[in-house]
């Protein structure tokens, strides 16, 4: 069964010459005629499926349009041209914490977070125990956050964004979080959500981390599919292309 | 499934209930962060409106006296006050809402009418918890309660629907021009003093008393003192300018938002 499908997805930027964002520069530029774009396409024409319970890697250079591609598989951009069509919900696991809010305490932060992760009041009652207890952080959870160290912060963050069982689940660079010891336990929590049925799309630079993680790999070079399949193969020919002239 | 859905209000209103349990936590984050430092902590919000009226009712009560007097002018004041500054309030804070979010907005998916609803809704709040001080005022003025007031909440509710349109559309305008900001804070001054705020609207010319038609502000406030102090139901008229000013702009504010959101994540 087909949870991702992402169909001919382009995706265009319009660039100012001159970043152009007051009403009179605006007018200014309209009056001599000069209010032109230039067009980046970061994604060009890319399809490609991902079915139930598999793991698909995404690797590529910088600007390749990773991330832009999991932005719109989560909705966050709207592509161009093209559609995405979803099989079940989405949890986004892109930049943990960004939901934090620095003046409230660790429980308010993880209703707060969760709520814009789109959980449930119930869910989040819960399953409030369990985030606590993975997130380490004891008697720390009812001081604010702003108190916090930035290992203390990833683990609330990761912790939150771990406990639920989504359908899909969309990481960008995520698990190389916390120390060595909290990272093993955040890649387990990982292996156990794929192992669970779920859907996983993620996005890292470690290739491998990806060989090692994923079903199949994908392979974007600047905003087109470059070579899609295997892991081995996958990541042997991005391997050697990196260290090729052009890479 | 991401197309493109056509503009319809019932699913805006749909969306609204599925979120309901986010726009809870972003009201009561604002809350919390709001007067987490302060010793008088909420209290702030009866107190300021107020304070204000203090001052106000000082500084004009003798010129508006010598220009044939406002009866009951303490709560004419405070009345303007509470739902002029409610207004502003709400207006300042949704307005900002989108552009604040951008961290958010570039990082998970939400409804982006969210940031400002949640903005008009703890806004809103705020402006109902005034309406307290408000009311206690009219009692010790020996304004007693009486059958119209139970259309108050009619009154608030479609000044709050004017509210949601106008934070909307304001709130889309400033994601592509940051000048919003700076015209509006000149804008809403002079739509303060525009009002019938401190003086009556007999006071104006003749020419500008007929301008006032155009003020929705200058509706709301009137439609809550008709309740308040002159202690009857509003004239039909008032209902019907009340109604089309808050549905007009809610229309409006819902199109532009909606028109333009999928745009905002190029220029925040």
């Amino acid at each position: 069964m087909e949870m991702v499908k992402v169909e001919n997805v382009s995706i265009r930027f319009r660039l100012q010459a001159d970043r152009i964002s007051t009403i009179k520069e605006t007018m200014v530029a309209l009056f001599k005629g000069r209010l032109k774009y230039k067009d980046f396409w970061a994604l060009t024409d890319v399809s490609f499926t991902v079915n139930k319970g598999e793991v698909m890697g995404i690797i590529g250079h910088n600007g390749a349009g990773k991330s832009t591609v999991l932005k719109i598989i989560s909705g966050i951009m709207k592509p161009t041209k093209g559609r995405v069509v979803l099989g079940g919900n989405v949890v986004p696991m892109l930049e943990l914490g960004s939901g934090f809010d620095y003046e409230l305490t660790g429980r308010e932060n993880v209703f707060l977070n969760g709520a814009i992760l789109g959980y449930s009041k119930e869910f989040l009652h819960e399953k409030f125990d369990e985030i606590l207890e993975f997130s380490e952080l004891g008697e720390f959870i009812d001081q604010p956050i702003r108190n916090y160290s930035s290992g203390m912060l990833v683990r609330l963050a990761f912790s939150i964004a771990a406990v639920v069982t989504p359908e899909i689940l969309i990481c960008d660079e995520v698990l190389a979080v916390g120390d060595e010891r909290f990272q093993a336990k955040s890649r387990k929590r990982m292996l156990e959500l794929m192992g669970g049925g779920t859907t996983v799309l993620f996005v890292s630079h470690n290739i491998d981390q990806i060989r090692d993680m994923s079903d199949r790999v994908v392979w974007l070079d600047h905003g087109k599919v470059k070579m899609l399949g295997d892991p081995d193969t996958v990541c042997a020919a991005y391997r050697k292309w990196l260290d090729s002239p052009e890479g | 499934m991401y197309g493109n859905e056509r503009f319809s209000l019932t699913a805006y209103i749909k969306n609204l209930t599925r979120y309901k349990f986010l726009i809870e936590q972003l009201v009561s984050r604002d809350f919390k962060t709001k007067y987490k430092r302060s010793i008088l902590g909420i209290f702030w919000s009866f107190l300021n409106p107020l304070m204000m009226m203090g001052v106000q009712y000082a500084v004009f009560t003798r010129l508006i006296a010598r220009a044939g007097g406002i009866p009951h002018y303490a709560m004419y004041l405070l009345t303007g006050i509470v739902l002029f500054n409610g207004f502003n309030d709400c207006c300042n804070q949704s307005m900002r809402s989108v552009c604040g979010n951008a961290s958010l907005i570039t990082k998970v998916y939400v409804p982006k009418f969210i940031y400002p609803a949640s903005k008009v809704a703890s806004a809103s709040v705020n402006m109902l918890l005034a309406m307290i001080p408000l009311l206690l005022v009219a009692l010790i003025n020996r304004l007693w309660p009486c059958l119209p007031w139970i259309v108050i909440p009619v009154g608030l509710a479609l000044l709050i629907i004017f509210i949601m349109g106008l934070g909307l559309l304001l709130s889309a305008l400033m994601v592509f021009f940051r000048d919003i900001e700076f015209l509006w804070g000149v804008f809403s001054t002079i739509w303060m003093y525009a009002t019938p705020i401190i003086y009556s609207i007999d006071l104006l010319p003749e020419s500008l008393q007929k301008l006032e038609v155009f003020n929705p502000m200058y509706h709301y406030i009137t439609f809550i003192r008709t309740l308040i102090i002159d202690r009857v139901f509003p004239d039909i008229t008032q209902y019907l300018w009340c109604m089309g000013f808050a549905f007009g702009m809610f229309a409006l504010g819902a199109f532009v938002f909606h028109k333009t959101e999928d745009k905002f994540i190029f220029y925040i």
